[in-house]
This record gives structure tokens, sequence and C-alpha cells, in this order.
């Protein structure tokens, strides 16, 4: 084969380049210990690790969810716990009040107790979660519980996103909880099923919304008193029981503002009826810490996940995005020796003519 | 002697043309002289040159040329597309996936808070970095087809020039090979390296004319650009949608005729394919992606009602809404950017806790909105990215083994016509040698003139 000067030179040229070229690449990896530069180094890896950074980040946020769902229903839990105290305090009472041999406190000075019991239910009921009313439902800026134990708040349940598509309400409502309306089946507090996701739903449920609150306006005013003044708390102190659910719900506010009528009055026998609806009053109260701890335990299982989630994520981004050193380190020095063979034989292969030879 | 020392003459022309580009080596044919009858014997009278030609495979240059185009073509196209794919890089920058992420999981703070004004600041300003990220994007893209448009520009001005060399170096061919003969070597080259050239920016078809040795050149299948010693020029002008066209001047001043579409190789043929095919696409894509969430967040957002109990308006608005949707048409709504308050999170009014629209928004990442329901946000623009970066792989991975090829072929060329120094100087010692024995006779001639002269003095 005819080898003209101008084709050594080219064919030097190449291979120079195609080692640099070559060496490049690896620095490059060394440098960034990235195997994945940009999306024509591995097109279908970038997608999956565009994914599993939104994965990921989202994960995040999922968990920051969680956090926040978590020290809402602790503070919850913490408050429902000193209401639990609370009653059985009223309890004792009670019971120390419907002994007509009592240990010398007259009903009197147990009615101011009561009294204050009562007020410290209103101040558990109001309380707060950082700026927010925890048991308001929606209305979480002002105060639900007047302090005659009217709700101001709405039945509004706070949905927090802790997986992809699925939520978890964090805040109990307060008319549930301490009025005992609207109580799912064997008296617990409900737990809002159908979150809309869509605009479609959300009309629906916009218009199911203004429905049902209309049907429970009409129920209300259809809603007879059956007791004289006299026994102002009882006349609702056990609501009707719900024809759907079956389960009947206690006004805590109005059993212990019926226990304390029922002491100044000293109606022995409505102090004795009022046992019985403290009794309930405490078990609602429990069922709904029931609740608030089951959600807890369900969030703390759900973050569990999302932290392993999280590090295979990483894991598997890694595998897809990441330079194995050993492997780029081993290459680079591969490269450079063929770079360095290259360049010596192209100086000796280059260098040598003819003319040296014609003297 | 006056012939070895053309030879001699030859060789170091092709020495010195050594490293000119598209040189062929030359060479001497020599042929000998009629030779003298002399009775039974012929006598040989010595040798003359029959040609000085060039040492050149026509073949292989036409498929050097085709070759180069489509190398020039492929370069181009890699060069654009590494461009393109830089602009969705998010490898080392944060990008598009990034503020897409960002933007819900603002809305997933919001709903954890719903009252709070640093949860709705933090929409806001994702919000703003969403856009101006769309915006970003585009601008980034769209930049690539400016540069197209450029490139098309400068070299349609290029072919013109060598258009102008071209009708130029075919006088020069025809006034050398008057005679018939085909020795205007160095124009040749030339010609041929001009055609290449050409070539390498447009798709060019040529003919030779045997004749007169003329090449007449027609680019585009279209535009004939030379003819003979005549040449004509091709034009660039903007369209209104902001297109380099390409047109052809039937003749000086005269009228013009579009002919963009008729280039499909060489460097303006890769420059309109990345500039109306992936660039446009590209924008396209982000237009729908942009496209698509703003009109699912406004739908959402107007289903809501804000802190101030007012119904919810549109989350983004258009910055002038007379103007059809467009990226750089897009932006926050000036109400919220005022005021934060006004973002709606809540289903009803009157109600500060409410996140069932904050939740019903940053839910729409994972549903499947883009192309009837068929990808999520995040699926969609991914895939375009994988698209880009599968577009650029295999243009670089075609550019590589052009290359090779091409590599391959300019060795064979450069083994047939490329000069060899060690030829050459071995040539030269030939040539050399013969000059001395042509002299030497001249030589013994002189001497054995001067013995018979001398005849009579002994």
């Amino acid at each position: 084969m005819r080898v003209s000067d101008k084709m050594q030179q080219a064919q030097v040229l190449n291979n120079l380049n195609k080692n640099r070229t070559e060496l490049s690449n690896l620095q490059n990896q060394a440098s960034s210990l990235k195997k994945v530069t940009k999306p024509s180094d591995d097109p279908i890896g970038v997608s999956r690790i565009l994914q599993s950074r939104t994965d990921s980040s989202n994960m995040t946020q999922f968990d920051k969810n969680i956090f926040l769902g978590k020290s809402f229903l602790e503070t919850t839990e913490t408050v429902l716990s000193q209401m639990g105290d609370v009653i059985v305090r009223a309890k004792e009472l009670a019971l120390q009040a419907a002994n007509d041999t009592n240990a010398g406190m007259p009903r009197e000075m147990i009615a101011s107790e009561v009294e204050q019991i009562y007020n410290s239910i209103v101040e558990l009921s109001n309380r707060r979660f950082g700026e927010r009313y925890i048991f308001a439902g929606h209305k979480t800026t002002e105060a639900p519980f007047t302090k005659e134990g009217k709700y101001t708040g709405d039945n509004g349940q706070i949905q927090i996103q802790n997986l992809e598509g699925q939520f978890m309400p964090i805040n109990l409502v307060g008319s549930q909880v301490f009025l005992g309306e609207d109580l799912s089946y064997g008296g617990n507090v409900s737990r809002e099923q159908n979150i809309p996701l869509t605009v479609e739903d959300l009309q629906k449920f916009k218009i199911d919304q203004i429905e049902a609150e209309f049907q429970k306006e009409e129920a209300q005013e259809h809603q007879l008193e059956t007791r004289g003044p006299a026994n102002v708390g009882s006349v609702q102190r056990i609501s009707e029981r719900d024809p759907v659910t079956n389960a009947r719900g206690v006004n805590v506010f109005q059993t212990i503002m019926g226990l304390e009528a029922a002491l100044r009055a000293n109606d022995k026998l409505g102090i004795q009826e009022s046992l019985d609806t403290l009794d309930q009053a405490m078990n609602q109260v429990n069922l709904a810490r029931a609740e608030v701890g089951g959600r807890t335990n369900q969030l703390i299982a759900t973050s569990e996940s999302i932290q392993r989630g999280i590090v295979d994520n990483k894991a598997y981004n890694s595998q897809i995005e990441d330079a194995d050193v050993f492997q780029v380190m081993t290459e680079i020095n591969k490269s450079n020796q063929t770079l360095e063979a290259t360049l010596s034989t192209s100086q000796k292969f280059m260098s040598q003519s003819l003319l040296d030879f014609l003297r | 002697m006056a012939l070895n020392q053309s030879a001699i003459q030859t060789t170091s022309h092709n020495i010195t043309n050594k490293s000119t580009e598209g040189y062929s080596r030359q060479k001497v044919d020599f042929q000998t002289n009629p030779s003298v009858g002399e009775g039974r014997y012929q006598i040989g009278t010595g040798v003359r040159m029959a040609n000085i030609s060039r040492v050149n495979n026509p073949w292989i240059e036409k498929q050097l040329e085709t070759e180069n185009s489509n190398f020039s073509r492929l370069d181009q196209k890699a060069q654009a597309l590494a461009r393109l794919e830089s602009t969705m890089n998010e490898q080392s920058v944060k990008g598009m996936n990034d503020s897409i992420s960002n933007f819900f999981n603002s809305f997933r703070e919001l709903a954890n808070t719903p009252e709070s004004a640093v949860a709705r600041t933090q929409v806001r300003e994702a919000g703003m970095g969403l856009v101006k990220q769309f915006q970003d994007a585009h601008r980034q893209i769209a930049d690539v087809k400016v540069d197209m448009n450029k490139n098309i520009e400068f070299a349609i001005a290029q072919v013109n020039s060598l258009a102008k060399e071209i009708s130029g170096t075919n006088e020069k061919i025809q006034q050398i090979e008057i005679n018939g003969s085909d020795t205007a070597n160095d124009e040749r080259d030339h010609r041929d390296m001009l055609l290449k050239k050409m070539s390498e920016l447009v798709n060019i078809s040529y003919a030779e004319d045997k004749k007169t040795g003329m090449v007449n050149v027609t680019a585009g299948k279209a535009a004939v650009l030379v003819a003979g010693t005549t040449h004509s020029q091709l034009k660039t002008a903007s369209a209104p949608s902001g297109q380099m066209l390409i047109l052809h001047e039937l003749s000086p001043g005269g009228s013009q005729l579009d002919i963009t579409d008729r280039f499909t190789q060489g460097k303006v043929g890769a420059a309109l394919e990345v500039r109306d095919q992936t660039t446009q696409g590209m924008l396209d894509n982000l237009n729908d992606l942009a496209y698509n969430i703003a009109n699912e967040v406004n739908r959402a957002h107007r289903e809501g009602y804000d802190r101030q109990n007012i119904a919810g308006s549109n989350f983004f608005e258009l910055a002038n809404p007379a103007e059809p949707f467009s990226v750089e048409n897009l932006k926050l709504s000036s109400e919220i950017v005022k005021d934060v308050s006004r973002i709606a999170a809540a289903a009803k009014p009157n109600a500060p806790g409410d996140n069932t629209v904050a939740n019903l928004i940053h839910n729409l990442q994972g549903r499947r909105m883009m192309e009837d329901g068929k990808y999520s946000y995040d699926d969609f623009y991914n895939s375009k990215v994988s698209e880009i970066g599968i577009l650029a792989q295999r243009s670089t991975s075609e550019l590589d083994s052009q290359r090779n090829t091409l590599e391959q072929l300019t060795n064979i060329r450069e083994s047939i016509s490329g000069v060899s120094l060690d030829e050459e100087a071995a040539k030269l010692i030939e040539y050399q040698k013969s000059f001395e024995a042509s002299a030497r006779l001249v030589t013994t001639a002189d001497e054995m003139f001067d013995t018979i002269l001398n005849l009579k003095r002994l």
C-alpha cells in the first residue's frame, strides 16, 4: 500500500484525537463522579433519574407533612388525655355527691369545683396547635367553643397527603368529640373518606356539603325540647340515636353543666343520672383518643416506609448516575498508557524520511 | 535533459504542495519518440513528454464528496442537538423537573398550613419560579433556533462566494484546456475542492461538460448556481414567523423563488432539520406542558375560596390577554403577586383551615393530565428529556461512524493522490541520475567530436 505523508499525518492526528477524547470523557467522569452528565449519556436512565428525583423530593415533602400531622395529632392526644382526667375527676365528685352521706362536703362546694371543671373543659376544647384551633374543623382561626359550650367551628377535616394519592385527616372535629354529633358507627369520630381530587369531584362535593348542611339545619329545627327550664343542661345531654349508625353521642359540656345544675339544685336523681352520662362521655373521649392513636401509628408506619423509600431511591439513582470510581481510574490509566504509546510511536513514525538517509 | 528538468520541476511542485488541501500529486508521463528507420533497424530517438497528469481517482473523489457532505450534515446536527440537550440537562443544575416538583410541593406545604402567610408566600415564589423556568427554557431553545438561522445565513453567503469562484475556475479550465486535452491539473484540483466545500454546506449535484471541461452546479435540485462561466446567487430572508428562508434569484435583481425545503444535506440541511423539526417540536412540547399545568391549576383554583373569602380567580394569567397562550405570555396572577391571601386553598368560604383545593392542586402532579390522560406532567417532561437525549446520542454515534467512513475514504484518496516525500525523493534521485547520465552523454558526444576533430593531428 502506498502511504503518503498526509495520510500518515492524518492518521496520527486521528489517533491522538481519539485517545484524547476518551481521556477527557473519563476525566470528566472522575471529576464529577457521575457517569451520566448529560441526557445523551444514558437517555433512558436520565428519565429514571429525573423521576426518582421527583419521587425523592415528594417523599421528603410527604415526610414533612407526616411530621406536621403527627405533631398535630399528638397535641390532640394530649388535650384528650387531659380531658379524660378532668372527666374522671368530675365522675369522682359526682360519686361523692350522689351519696347522701358524703364526706361532709356540701354539694354546693362540689358544684363550684364542677364549675371549674367546666371551665377547664371549655379551655381544653379551645386548645391550639401553633396558631390553629385544633377542634375547630376548618375554621381554625377562631375559638370553636363559646363559654356556653356552643360550637362555632365546622365539620371540616384537614386532610394531609402522606403518600401519593393517600390522605389522612389530622384533626378531630370538636362537635363530634365533645358534642357527640354526627358520630360514626360505634360512637367513634368519623373519618371523611371522600376527598375530592378532581375539579368535577370538587363541584359535586361542594353540592353534597351544602345539601348535608341544609338537612342538618332542618333536623335541628324540628327537634323539640323535652324538658323544662329547671333542668337546663339535661335537655340534650344525650342526643338522639343516629338512625343509620345507631350511635349515641354525649354532649360533654352539657353533661358537666347538668351535673353542676343538679348539684346546686340538690337533685340527687339528677346527679345519679349524670354518672351514667359521664361514663359515656369518658367512653366517647377515650374512643376519640384511640382514633388519634390509630392515625398516629398509621402515620408513623408510613413515615418509616417513606424513609426506607428515600434511601432505596438514592441507591437506585446512584446505580444509574454515579461512576464506579475504581473502574474509571483503571480506565484512565489504560487510556493514559495508550496515549503515551501513540505519542511515542508517532514521534518515531513521523520524523523518519528517506531524505534523512540520502547524504 | 530538458525533459528530466521538467520531471524534476514536477517533483518539486509535488513536494511543495504536499500540504495543499485537495492537491493531487502529478506525474510526468514519458513517451518514446517515434523511431527513425535505418534500413532494417529502427533507431530510437529518445523520449518526449506525453503529458503531466494528476493521479486521481474521480470515483473516489465523488464518493468522498458525498460522504463529506453527509459528515458535515451530521456534524452540524450533533452540535445543534448537543446545544438543545444542554438546555434540558438537569444533571448538574436545577431545571424544569425541579421547578415542577417545587411548585407542587409548595401547594403541599400550603395544604399543611393553609392559614399561614409563609406557606402562601412559598406558593407564590414557587409559582413565579415555575413561570420563569418555563420562560428560560423557552428562550434557550428559541436561541438555538436563532443560531440555526444565523448558520444558514452564513452558509448561504459562503455558497454564493464558492459559486462565484467555481465559475471563475471553470473559465480558467476552459482556457487552459482549449486544445481538448485534460491538462489543467491544479485548476481541476482547486475546483474539486471548491465543490467539496460547497457540498459540505448544501446538497448539490454537478456534471462536467465533456467538451469544455466546465461543470454546472445545481443546488437543492432546484437552483442552478453555476452554468459554465456564469453564476447566480442564493438569498436569505426572514419570514414573518422568524424562520430564515432561502431564496433563489433567477436573474440578478429578478424574481426570487423560495426553495428552503429543497435543502436536506450539508450544514444547511442539518440546520433546517434541527430548526424546523427538533427545536420546533421542543418548543411545542414546552408550550403544551405550560398550557396544561396553567389550565388545570386555574380550573381548580377558580373553584376555591381565598383567605378573604372571595371565590378564587385564575392562578396563572396571560401577560397580554389580547394574545393567544404562549410560554412568553404566561405570568402569575397580578392579584396574587400583590397579595398572597388571594391564593385559594379552601373549598368553602369562612374556612381558613380548609385545604381541599390545595390538596386538589398538588394532586395534579400524580395524575395523568397530558395527551388525553396518557402521561403525568413529570412523565411527559422526563420522556421529552429522554427523547432529546436519544436524538443526541444517535446523532453522535452516527457522526462517529460517518467519521470512520470518511477517514477510510480519505486514507484511500491520500493513498492514491497524496504526495509521499519518500517517493518524491526517490524520483528526484532517479531524475537526477537520468539528468547526469544525459549530461554525461553530451560530454561523451563532445569528447567523441573532439576525437574526430583531432584525427588529423595524430
